[in-house]
C-alpha cells in the first residue's frame, strides 16, 4: 500500500469510530425528586376504595389522586418551604352509612439543591425529618427512605384503618 | 531325491534374504551452510555438533527475517487535539493533552500523558448550566505494537492507561419548576470539587505523514474506579475521561518522533539483543 492509501484508511476508520463513540443520553430515573408513598390496608399493599389526595393550599385545589385503582402515589413536596401537608379523604361505608373520613399528612424536611446528571438535570432532594398525621382513617405512616431523591424507590408507607372489620 | 531336498532347502531360506536399498548419491552429501552463515555455526558443523548448529542456524535465520529493533528505538512527543476540534462543531466539553512515548524494541511503548480538560454546557431542554473549570489530568500506561516486525512508521497497537484528575465545577442558572405547586425556584451550586480515578484499554494505529511527523488515533474503552460525590452534586464531566456516564473515548494526535539510535532501522547482520 502506498502512504496515501494508509492515510486514507486511517481517516476513514477514525471517522467511523467517532460516529460509533456517541454516548447514551437518557435519564432512567425521575426528572424530579418525589416521595413515593405506598398504600397499605392491613399488611397488604392495595388500592384504597374512595381515596382522594389533595395538596393543602395547592393552586386550584389540584387533586393528586382520585382513583380506586392505585396502590401507590407520588406526593410532590414544596421546595420553597420546609413543610408540606396533604389532605387524604376517604369515602367509605361504616355500618351501612356512607361517610367521608378526612386526614391530614404533614411532612417536615430539609430542602437539598442537587445536580444529578446532564440527562436528569438539577432538582431538589428532600431529607425528611418528621412525619405527622391525624388518625381518623390512617393507622400509621412509616418512613422507608428519609432522603428523597429521583430514584424510583418508596419513601413512605401509609397504613389505612380497615373499617370493614 | 537329494537334489529335490536341496532345492526345497534353498526355497526355505529365501525369506531371510536381506534387501538393501541403495542410497541415492545426492542425499548422501553434507550440504555446506548457506552463504553468510555465522562463523560460529560453521565451526559447530565442523566439530560435529550438528544438532546445536542446526538450532543456532534456525535462530540466526529467524533473526534475519524478524529483525530486532534497538531497545531504545525512538521517543515520540504528541499532542491530542481532537476534542477541542469537536468543540468547534458543538461539543460542550474537551480534553487535550501532550504525551511522551518511549518506543522500546518497536514493541513495548511506555507512555505518559498530561492534559487539560474543561466543559461548558447549557442543554436546550434542560434546566442548568454546567461549567467545568479547566483542570489537569494525568495518565500513565503502555502500548504494545503488533507490527513490531515492520517499520515504526506504521504501527497498530493495544494500550492501557491509568488516569487521575482533581477538578472543580459550577452548576448555575438552575431553574426548577414544580408544576403541581406552581412554584419556580432558582439556585446555583458554586465551587463543587471532585476527583476521579479510572482505567482505559484501547486499540489504535499510527501512520507516518512526513519526515518525523506522524498521526495516530486510539479508541479507548474506559471505566471509572472511583470518583468523589458531593452533598449537592455528582460531577458530569471528568477531565481526560469525558462525561461520567460515557464508556468510550477517542484520541487523535500529531506526533513528532525523535530517533534514539543512530539508525532506528534494525541491523540484519548484527541484531541487538533485548
Amino acid at each position: 500500500m502506498t502512504r496515501l492509501t494508509h492515510i486514507a484508511a486511517f481517516l476513514l476508520i477514525a471517522l467511523a469510530l467517532v460516529l460509533a463513540a456517541c454516548s447514551n443520553d437518557s435519564c432512567y430515573d425521575n426528572g424530579s425528586s418525589l416521595p413515593l408513598a405506598t398504600l397499605y390496608m392491613g399488611n397488604r399493599q392495595q388500592s384504597i376504595p374512595g381515596l382522594a389526595i389533595i395538596g393543602i393550599n395547592a393552586p386550584g385545589d389540584s387533586v393528586l389522586a382520585q382513583s380506586s385503582s392505585i396502590d401507590e402515589v407520588y406526593l410532590p413536596l414544596r421546595a420553597s418551604v420546609s413543610q408540606t401537608s396533604f389532605a387524604l379523604s376517604r369515602t367509605t361505608t361504616v355500618n351501612t352509612t356512607t361517610v367521608i373520613i378526612q386526614d391530614t399528612l404533614t411532612l417536615d424536611y430539609k430542602v437539598v439543591p442537587y445536580f444529578h446528571s446532564a440527562e436528569c438535570g438539577a432538582m431538589y432532594n428532600f431529607d425528611i425529618n418528621n412525619v405527622s398525621h391525624t388518625s381518623h382513617g390512617i393507622d400509621s405512616v412509616v418512613v422507608l427512605t428519609p432522603l428523597v431523591t429521583n430514584a424510583r424507590v418508596p419513601a413512605l408507607r401509609i397504613h389505612f384503618t380497615d373499617f370493614s372489620q | 531325491m537329494t537334489l529335490s531336498l536341496l532345492s526345497l532347502s534353498a526355497l526355505a531360506q529365501e525369506p531371510d534374504k536381506r534387501h538393501v536399498t541403495p542410497v541415492k548419491p545426492e542425499t548422501n552429501q553434507v550440504k555446506p551452510p548457506p552463504k553468510g552463515t555465522d562463523e560460529r555455526i560453521i565451526q559447530q558443523y565442523i566439530t560435529g555438533d550438528s544438532t546445536a548448529a542446526m538450532q543456532e542456524a534456525r535462530r540466526d535465520s529467524l533473526r534475519r527475517i524478524y529483525k530486532r529493533y534497538p531497545r531504545l528505538t525512538d521517543l515520540s512527543f504528541g499532542v491530542n487535539f481532537i476534542e477541542p476540534f469537536f468543540m468547534a462543531f458543538g461539543q460542550s466539553y474537551a480534553s487535550a493533552d501532550v504525551s511522551a512515548t518511549l518506543n522500546m524494541w518497536n514493541r513495548l511503548q511506555p507512555t505518559v500523558e498530561l492534559g487539560l480538560g474543561w466543559a461548558k454546557s447549557t442543554p436546550d431542554d434542560m434546566n442548568f448550566t454546567y461549567k467545568g473549570k479547566p483542570s489537569l489530568y494525568f495518565k500513565v500506561g503502555a502500548n504494545y505494537n503488533f507490527m513490531f516486525k515492520n517499520s515504526p512508521d506504521y504501527q497498530a497497537y493495544i494500550g492501557i492507561r491509568l488516569g487521575y484528575s482533581t477538578f472543580s465545577y459550577d452548576v448555575t442558572d438552575v431553574h426548577y419548576w414544580n408544576s403541581f405547586w406552581q412554584e419556580e425556584q432558582r439556585f446555583d451550586l458554586f465551587g463543587q470539587r471532585s476527583h476521579a480515578l479510572w482505567g482505559e484499554a484501547g486499540v489504535g494505529i499510527k501512520v507516518k505523514l512526513w519526515n518525523s511527523l506522524s498521526m495516530g488515533w486510539m479508541i479507548r474503552y474506559h471505566n471509572l474506579f472511583n470518583y468523589g460525590k458531593n452533598d449537592n452534586s455528582k460531577p458530569w464531566f471528568i477531565p481526560g475521561y469525558g462525561p461520567r456516564n460515557s464508556s468510550l473515548g477517542l484520541s487523535l494526535g500529531l506526533y513528532y518522533t525523535l530517533p534514539l539510535h543512530r539508525s532506528s532501522a534494525p541491523s540484519s547482520t548484527t541484531p541487538s539483543q533485548p
